[in-house]
């Protein structure tokens, strides 16, 4: 009796639990078939059809992260309207998932399935090797490597680079920091990057790097940030995923003189006194953009014309797969100089005459070009 | 200076936290659902206050869904006879799915919920007060809130009769039943005041530490607060100084991050955990749990 009541109670409960995470598939785009509503027609250009179904399988932050998983889902989103492909999502609650969700994309018939995330290279290894006529892109991981992968990997170096040289332009006390998110690779190549550009900008600026060990903590983010503002900072830019949201809140606490740096998705807006009505001023200076979302849908573009090439395909400010925001609410407070030196260097690196440091052991016998301001 | 006022924010969430576990576990229940009352709370005040415009009222929806968080905690354990920590594990992830869900559905912009604001400093005249004017209101409400409470909860528990009966409750709940005490109700006032207390803990995180909602907003402080409660041996003054502790702890990690002499903050950030089992194992003195905790 006893065990029966209770087992039931905690039926209810998990389902309510899992309702709450599934039920978001559809608020995010879910899987209605996309196109079909030929809302692309009313301008003028005609909205091509292609039969392609192409899946999508987020890592465990979901398409709320603000971050990548927010980003690739918005490139879908893109794809559905202006390709006319078919999309289906789904969003890994666990690590566990993985396998099983890109393996159900595979059976529901997608051509095309997009895993968000180094941490499903290994679930995309063996359900690519389980379905060799399926194309697979990865994100943000050199492996698997097999003929129907694509990796899709970002110079995050460059656009962290540019972001570091309007911070550098920037600063009027000299020095300036940064928040990650944890000590590994990925998160160091932001950092190289954003010292690398300081340093061009301001060779005499120094730059304090602090991290929060997490994804997930606000308070903690807008401590770390407190502390860089007490240290002397005027500006700091995070790659610390949503531990951002507490850099921000921390400039605009300080206020007029101190400013944040967002990144991956274009978080200029949260510096506003308002972000669901934004205007200037933000306290947000720039965001590093890395467009998971263009990556998302060049590869969706190719494979709808036949031309999906396995490998590795690195996106850096050449492909408009990293770079700086608009400044839509900034662009008034930047010298017109620091814009034009910013947009200069922008070509170079995109010329490829400029490389910046991916690692803090390139960064120490990394030569800094030089910067007219 | 600085060090401490940073300290003094990260432990406001985390006494509250701390003084909900101390009630609900001098009480005889398991608490580990206190992370649940955290970002529950959290949400409510972010939803309320958004939807207001007035931050008490968020605060305040914060303190009663905490409440019936706790409430709901009790229902399962005492009458139902669920598994406390099997409660606790289940409020914790409906919490989580649930506010994600919510969030999205209803107040989503990128996942990022609406701005809310504090409700501004109680003491103007001591805004800018170095520590002292912190203390004493002239920053956010809440510390000294939480100072109050800290009080508030020492006193009822050792100077008042329903505190006595809390006490005999989670001591030795037959005396307390053959003393004409009902145990199972007080246990479940106590564990759902102890939730109230929990959501102060996530309105101010909401509305003071990130001025919006995010999901999982809580990030773990729930089990922190639970670790600060053991050491602190089920005190509320000595987990209020055990939060103290490991928040300056982590106030000084921030601070040495970043120059050449920097610990290894991975390693500080587990320090709270393995104090927490080392008062339990004995290393720190003799340490006793109420003594019908978890029991009948």
């Amino acid at each position: 009796m006893r065990p029966l009541r209770w087992a039931m109670v905690w039926v209810v409960l998990l389902a309510a639990a899992l309702a709450g995470c599934g039920g978001s598939e559809p608020a995010a785009g879910g899987e209605a078939p996309g196109g079909a509503s030929g809302a692309g027609g009313g301008s003028g250009a005609t909205a091509p059809k292609s039969d392609l179904q192409v899946g999508l399988v987020t890592d465990v932050g979901g398409v709320g992260d603000l971050s990548f998983n927010m980003m690739a889902n918005q490139g879908l989103e893109r794809a559905k309207k202006e390709l006319g492909v078919t999309a289906s999502l789904v969003e890994s609650q666990q690590a566990a998932d993985y396998n099983a969700n890109l393996e159900r994309m595979a059976e529901k018939g997608c051509k095309l399935i997009f895993a968000v995330g180094f941490s499903l290279a290994d679930a995309v290894k063996e359900v690519a090797a389980r379905h060799p006529d399926t194309h697979f892109a990865i994100i943000d991981s050199d492996g698997p490597e097999a003929p129907n992968v694509a990796n899709l990997v970002f110079r995050e170096e460059e656009g962290s680079f540019l972001v570091g040289v309007l911070a550098g332009g920037m600063s009027k006390s000299g020095k300036v920091g940064f928040v990650g998110g944890m000590e590994i690779p990925l998160i160091k190549r932001f950092e190289a990057g954003f010292r690398a550009g300081v340093r061009t900008a301001k060779p005499s600026a120094t730059v304090s790097a602090k991290y929060t060990n997490n994804w997930t903590d606000v308070a903690k983010g807008k401590e770390l940030a407190l502390s860089l503002y007490e240290e002397g900072a005027d500006v700091v830019m995070h790659a610390s995923g949503q531990c951002g949201v507490g850099v921000i809140e921390a400039a605009r606490q300080k206020g007029a003189g101190f400013w944040a740096i967002g990144v991956d998705a274009d978080q200029d807006y949260l510096g506003t006194a308002d972000p669901k009505k934004p205007a200037a001023p933000s306290r947000v200076l720039t965001s590093m953009m890395k467009r998971v979302d263009n990556a998302v849908f060049d590869t969706c573009k190719s494979a709808t014309e036949g031309k999906f090439a396995g490998g590795r395909h690195s996106f850096g400010v050449k492909e408009d797969g990293v770079g700086f925001t608009p400044l839509t609410y900034t662009k008034h407070d930047i010298p017109a100089s620091l814009l034009q030196e910013a947009t200069r260097l922008r070509g170079a690196i995109s010329a490829g005459e400029l490389k910046p440091p991916k690692t803090l052991e390139e960064l120490a016998t990394w030569k800094a070009p030089t910067m007219k301001l | 200076m600085e060090l401490f006022e940073s300290a003094l924010r990260l432990s406001t969430p985390l006494v509250f936290a701390a003084l909900g576990g101390v009630l609900s576990e001098r009480s005889g229940v398991v608490n580990i659902a206190l992370e649940a009352m955290l970002l529950g709370g959290a949400f409510a005040a972010m939803a309320v206050a958004s939807g207001t415009g007035h931050p008490w009222a968020g605060i305040g929806a914060a303190a009663l869904c905490g409440l019936l968080l706790g409430l709901l905690h009790a229902l399962l354990v005492l009458r139902l006879r669920v598994d406390a920590i099997i409660s606790g594990v289940g409020l914790n992830l409906l919490a989580m799915g649930l506010t994600t869900f919510l969030l999205r559905s209803l107040f989503s912009r990128g996942g990022v919920g609406v701005q809310v604001q504090g409700p501004g400093a109680w003491v103007p005249a001591l805004k800018g007060a170095p520590l002292i004017g912190t203390l004493l209101g002239g920053g956010t409400p809440f510390v000294p809130l939480a100072m109050l409470a800290v009080v508030g909860v020492w006193f009822v528990l050792q100077h008042t009769r329903p505190g006595l009966q809390l006490r005999a409750v989670g001591e030795a709940p037959a005396a307390a039943r053959a003393a004409g005490v009902s145990v199972e109700r007080t246990r479940m006032l106590w564990v759902a005041l102890g939730g109230a207390l929990a959501g102060l803990g996530g309105a101010y995180l909401c509305l003071e530490a990130a001025g919006r909602f995010t999901e999982n907003l809580s990030a773990g402080k729930g089990y922190l607060a639970l670790a600060a409660v053991i050491i602190g041996r089920w005190h509320p003054g000595w987990s209020a100084l055990a939060v103290l502790g490991f928040s300056l702890g982590e106030a000084l990690q921030i601070r040495l991050q970043g120059g050449s002499a920097a610990l290894p903050s991975e390693l500080l950030s587990a320090l709270p955990y393995l104090l927490g089992l080392l008062a339990l194992t004995g290393f720190l003195g003799r340490v006793r749990p109420p003594a019908a905790l978890g029991r009948e």
